[in-house]
């Protein structure tokens, strides 16, 4: 047995030595902020120097629950990178979640007021775009930035892979929240989750959730080294920020109609 | 009244005198001034005076008469007689056209500067009236003083003004000249002169009696109004009589104002002009003997010249903060760009790097086709290669061929300025430091890449700011100006997603779909339930989510009522809702209670 799981391990390691390069950091691991998470991830976190993807369409704590990874990958006291393109992001909110402002840098971009998808911009507005992803290209090459964290749209394929290069030689965590066409398109993260908002119907398997609590589900749906398809719902705490996994209605599943039995048994003649 | 064209001004209207005077003024000159004094065009003349409110604006003059022309335009202000215009008196504006024009001038002299704030004067430190320049040791490069007098007025006609340039030997004496003679100008003072001869040169001739300083009301002496109006009860009102008291009862009297501005009048007590602009103190600039159009010799010349400035800030133990790069050429306007830094830096790594990224920038629109420059068994030419001594030991092997890049443009001059400078901060490493997190050099070296590549005003810092406003609760600051940054203080709320993570602005209205979308109000109060129904104005074509379905509302938080903003006009008056909708997502909405609208402001 021993053998065997040796035997597994050496090739799951030659694998991820082909599909990724060395890594700086790569021994350490970011948790994500949420315990439920990292039960789902093989690490038990993000190594240093990945990149995940946020796939979301918008209004759903994908912005929260990404930011809580980069927060937890500025605690030894690197830089954040926020990535405003579209001039959203709202620094009180973020530093009442505890992101150290002081440690941050925004990179904005005054000439697009909205997140214009790259197939709409015109021809020559191309340059404006390299400028910016080479922007970002140079934060994530930069060892003093813990991460790189902001809405981005599709992303070119050649860009990406530039990213996960540059996101490997620094040690520096790329978290990309994307929008739901990103799905689709090809990608060089490490990780990907698909979160979206828990509806009501959805909803009837858990508890109805807190009045102060915003339930929402992940679904991993890329991960090295691990299998991919995997879903968990979570509840958000509006008023104290905790994040736990969505409890489950067991009655509504696990019941059993015992007692009615036991008063009206149903009398099986027995062979003497 | 705030100033006066000179035509007005002929017609009796002065500095400080009431609107409403003025106007019955200017009613009457319509019948009294000859067309023919209206031969150039006329502007405003700059002449100002201390505490004016701001008068109405109004254009008056179109029903004094039926002679008035439609002539008068707002800024070249051709005017005809009859039609006066009345505007607002803006000093913000007023100042920014006074730095200009000091700034122009700076071809005549090094040291310009603005009329300066005193304690005698305080209204003028907002407010300066006058652009002062010391050309002292300039008259021979052009020409003589009354060649420079002209040469100045001409530019400053050019630029559309009507001014007044008079040359002395004091600040005192050129203001007060200035201000108060009446003669045509330009005016070069001469030498104190003798009794006999009280005269000044006037343009091309000779005008005798032309009040000299001393002969000028006690008003040009520059002192408070109160003391000039305690000196007229007295009787005092020329400078001469002011001259002959003793210096003792008026110091006893007045305090040592007056003296003190006799004496520099006298020039006894040396009152130099503060220049608004001083020339670097870092600054190195090479002449081409054969103007260039080749881009790696700039390059070449530029770099050189940085790596000098570097080695005479080490030795001043001072850092860069901001270079200034002027191209020169042959013909046509300079190419000038400036490069930014982050951190105070003496070490040229630190900056070559951003010089070639600007450098293309700002030749990219005049570079051409590369051409093919062949060598044989030499180094390649540059400007200074025959200084360099030839250098056998580390030769490597010269290509045979080098592709230079060849430019439309002619450049002559390259000037390297070193505009803003710091003490160079010492940092002491620790022996085993192996965090590299904690390396701010490199923290440093990246904004100075970004703020080079994407600008200055793209790559920012938060500061939090305690305003309700969320728009306003928090400014941006470019990096390279926010030179300390410190931990936010937050303000506690009782709910840790009092506000979202993405801030809509502008807000995004919601559009009404349905019956279902209106909204109601809570019975027996104003406040409005959020609507049932939420479908808002797409943000841009291209948006993903541009055309989002309607979704309908299931749960609700609120209202938090926000109000405030009354001193910046109109109050800001919303109440503030979280909502989460069917497919469990959650925004932020408000209704503005003025408008009677709803709007989405930002999503969790």
């Amino acid at each position: 047995m021993d053998q065997k799981t040796q035997l597994i391990q050496k090739l799951q390691d030659r694998i991820c030595s082909v599909e990724s390069g060395p890594r700086a950091g790569s021994e350490q691991t970011i948790s994500s902020g949420c315990t439920a998470l990292d039960r789902l991830l093989p690490a038990g976190g993000y190594q240093r120097g990945s990149l995940v993807q946020w796939i979301t369409g918008g209004g759903n704590g994908a912005d929260y629950l990404s930011l809580l990874a980069a927060k937890e990958a500025c605690h030894s006291g690197g830089s954040l990178v926020v990535i405003d393109q579209a001039n959203q992001f709202y620094p009180p909110a973020a530093s009442a979640i505890g992101l150290p402002l002081e440690r941050t840098i925004i990179l904005r971009d005054q000439a697009a007021r909205t997140l214009v998808p790259a197939s709409a911009r015109n021809k020559t507005e191309s340059l404006e775009d390299n400028d910016f992803l080479w922007s970002i290209d140079q934060a994530l090459r930069c060892p003093a930035v813990a991460a790189v964290w902001g809405p981005m749209d599709t992303i070119d394929a050649r860009w990406f892979r530039r990213f996960q290069l540059s996101a490997e030689s620094s040690g520096c965590l790329g978290l990309f929240v994307q929008p739901l066409s990103a799905a689709s398109s090809p990608t060089w993260a490490d990780v990907q989750w698909q979160v979206e908002g828990l509806s009501s119907r959805d909803r009837r398997p858990f508890l109805e959730p807190d009045r102060n609590e915003q339930p929402v589900r992940l679904t991993l749906s890329r991960c090295r080294g691990t299998f991919a398809g995997k879903t968990v719902c979570l509840g958000i705490n509006t008023v104290t920020g905790d994040v736990q996994e969505a409890r489950r209605n067991h009655e509504s599943t696990n019941r059993l109609p015992v007692v009615p039995q036991l008063v009206h048994p149903t009398a099986s003649r027995q062979p003497a | 009244m705030a100033a006066a064209s000179p035509l007005a001004m002929r017609a009796g209207v002065s500095v400080a005198m009431p609107l409403v005077e003025a106007k019955s003024l200017l009613q009457g000159v319509q019948q009294k001034i000859p067309q023919s004094s209206l031969q150039s065009q006329q502007k405003i003349q700059k002449s100002r005076s201390d505490g004016m409110t701001e008068p109405q604006v109004s254009t008056w003059g179109k029903g004094v008469s039926q002679r008035t022309s439609r002539g008068a335009t707002l800024g070249g202000m051709r005017k005809s007689a009859n039609d006066f215009h009345l505007l607002p008196y803006q000093p913000a504006e007023d100042r920014f056209a006074l730095e200009a024009m000091a700034d122009s001038l700076e071809s005549y002299s090094p040291i310009v500067g603005l009329e300066s704030f005193d304690e005698l004067r305080p209204a003028k430190k907002y407010s300066p009236e006058c652009i002062l320049m010391d050309v002292t040791g300039l008259a021979h490069l052009f020409g003589d003083e009354q060649r420079l007098a002209e040469l100045a007025t001409e530019h400053c006609q050019q630029a559309g003004y009507l001014v007044r340039i008079v040359i002395a030997d004091t600040l005192g004496q050129a203001w007060a000249i200035a201000r108060y003679s009446r003669r045509q100008f330009p005016v070069v003072l001469e030498q104190e002169p003798s009794a006999a001869q009280k005269t000044t040169r006037c343009g091309t001739a000779l005008c005798a009696g032309l009040l000299t300083p001393h002969e000028l009301p006690v008003e040009s002496l520059r002192l408070p109004a109160e003391m000039v109006d305690t000196l007229s009860q007295l009787g005092i009102c020329t400078v001469s009589q002011l001259e002959r008291l003793p210096r003792a009862e008026l110091a006893m009297r007045f305090g040592h104002a007056i003296s003190l501005r006799l004496d520099q009048l006298n020039g006894v007590v040396d009152e130099p002009v503060i220049a608004r602009r001083l020339p670097p103190e870092f600054q190195r600039h090479q002449s081409l003997d054969f103007p260039t159009c080749h881009r790696e010799t700039i390059e070449t010349i530029a770099t050189r010249l940085v790596q000098e400035l570097c080695q005479q800030l080490r030795s001043s133990q001072r850092g860069a903060l901001q270079w200034r790069f002027t191209l020169d050429r042959v013909e046509g306007e300079s190419i000038e760009f400036t490069i930014r830094l982050f951190q105070a830096t003496a070490t040229p790594a630190d900056v070559l790097p951003l010089l070639a990224m600007h450098l293309e920038q700002a030749l990219q629109p005049h570079t051409g086709r590369f051409r093919k420059k062949h060598f044989r068994n030499r180094m390649p030419d540059t400007p200074d290669s025959e200084h360099r001594k030839p250098n056998t030991e580390n030769r490597k092997p010269e290509p045979s061929v080098q592709m230079i890049r060849t430019m439309s443009i002619d450049i002559q001059d390259v000037t390297v300025a070193v505009t803003s400078s710091n003490l160079l901060a010492q940092h002491q490493r620790r022996l085993f430091d192996e965090n590299p997190h904690a390396d701010q050099q490199a923290i440093t070296s990246l904004i100075n890449r970004l703020t080079s590549r994407i600008g200055g005003s793209n790559v920012v810092c938060a500061k939090l700011q305690a305003n309700a406003q969320p728009e306003y609760s928090f400014r941006l600051q470019p990096l390279v100006e926010a030179r300390q940054r410190r931990a936010a203080r937050t303000r506690k709320r009782s709910h840790l997603f009092a506000r979202p993570l993405r801030l809509f602005h502008p807000p995004r209205e919601l559009q009404a779909c349905s019956n279902l979308s209106t909204s109601e109000s809570f019975p027996g109060t104003s406040i409005s339930c959020p609507p049932a129904l939420l479908a808002y104005e797409p943000s841009g074509a291209g948006d993903p989510r541009a055309h989002p379905p309607p979704e309908k509302v299931t749960r609700v938080w609120g209202p938090e009522r926000i109000e405030t903003g009354w001193w910046r006009g109109r109050t800001t008056c919303r109440d503030y809702w979280r909502v989460e909708t069917e497919a469990g997502n959650h925004y932020w909405i408000f209704r503005n209670l003025r408008r009677q609208k709803w709007f989405v402001q930002g999503e969790f």
